[in-house]
């Protein structure tokens, strides 16, 4: 082992030793004053919460935007084909012309 | 002394009556909770930083979130992983170090650093009050993030799993951050007994 990390393990294994009697309980009115602060606080949002928030109307928009798409497009889509196929028929032009 | 008092201490119904807003249950949580996060402060402490101002932060953070924690993990492990990144929030902050100089060194420390790096004998150094004054300059030299790997793989003895845990970080960045923090802590020990010999 390199002769440095053993002196810093050394100093470690010492610091590790050292008695620790501080009080662990909270101060007198700390947990009083942090509870009254704590529900006072208002709640985190998260930004997942914030995008999740907004996905949901997004999606329904999506699919009011596409079902309107779909609806206007199919028709005039179709009545284009009709035109076309209207326009293709060499035996309705003659009797047109007729 | 949390696990003993986690026998009779009812945390779920207490955390459900916090979550209706019961201001007694939140001081209840709050005094049931302190001797853990405060043990996690003091071993973390920013310099210049009151521990009972970082408690109060952390328990705020802890309020404030309180609607996010779902149960997967325990809710002491839940409470610790806010109280670590507080305190590397905290030291982050922080951004100058004190310069570490052998002549800043008291007379016990200078003497436990002598006896660590003169001594080649395998004994610890009994100061063990300035070993630790001592080790907390060093950490103080090292980046937080570097810091707080290396106080709590070779101060407090945690598995790089449990680290993991208590960070969010991924274990091999956990070894590479260890890496580097031993190596910085090397480079501090030589540049020590070139002083000591000048």
């Amino acid at each position: 082992m390199n002769p440095h990390h053993q002196q810093w393990l050394r100093l470690a294994t010492a610091a590790r030793q050292a008695p620790d009697d501080r009080d662990e309980t909270a101060p007198f009115g700390f947990a009083t004053r942090v509870a009254a602060l704590g529900l006072l606080a208002p709640a985190a949002v998260l930004p997942r919460a914030v995008f999740e928030k907004f996905a949901l109307r997004g999606l329904f928009a999506a699919c009011a935007l596409s079902a309107a798409a779909a609806a206007f497009g199919y028709s005039a889509f179709t009545s284009e084909q009709e035109t076309e196929a209207v326009a293709g028929d060499t035996v309705t032009e003659v009797l047109a012309q007729s | 002394m949390l696990l003993m008092a986690d026998e009779t201490f009812d945390l779920a119904g207490c955390l459900e009556r916090v979550r209706a807003r019961d201001q007694t249950a939140a001081r209840e949580l709050v005094e049931h909770l302190y001797p853990l996060v405060i043990r996690i402060v003091r071993s973390h402490l920013p310099r210049r930083v009151a521990e009972e101002d970082l408690a109060q932060d952390i328990f705020l953070k802890m309020f404030t979130r309180l609607a996010q924690y779902q149960g997967s993990v325990p809710f002491t492990h839940w409470v610790s992983r806010i109280a670590v990144t507080t305190c590397i929030d905290q030291l982050r902050a922080q951004k100058r170090r004190p310069e570490f100089r052998w002549a800043d060194l008291s007379e016990n420390e200078a003497e436990v650093l002598d006896n660590v790096l003169s001594d080649t004998t395998a004994e610890t150094p009994s100061d063990s009050m300035a070993a630790r004054e001592l080790v907390g300059k060093l950490l103080d030299q090292l980046s937080p993030a570097d810091r707080t790997v290396i106080q709590m793989l070779d101060l407090e003895q945690k598995s790089v799993a449990e680290i993991s845990a208590l960070t969010g970080w991924g274990q091999s960045m956990i070894k590479v951050r260890a890496f580097r923090a031993r190596r910085k802590l090397q480079k501090l020990f030589q540049e020590l007994r070139n002083q000591e010999k000048s």
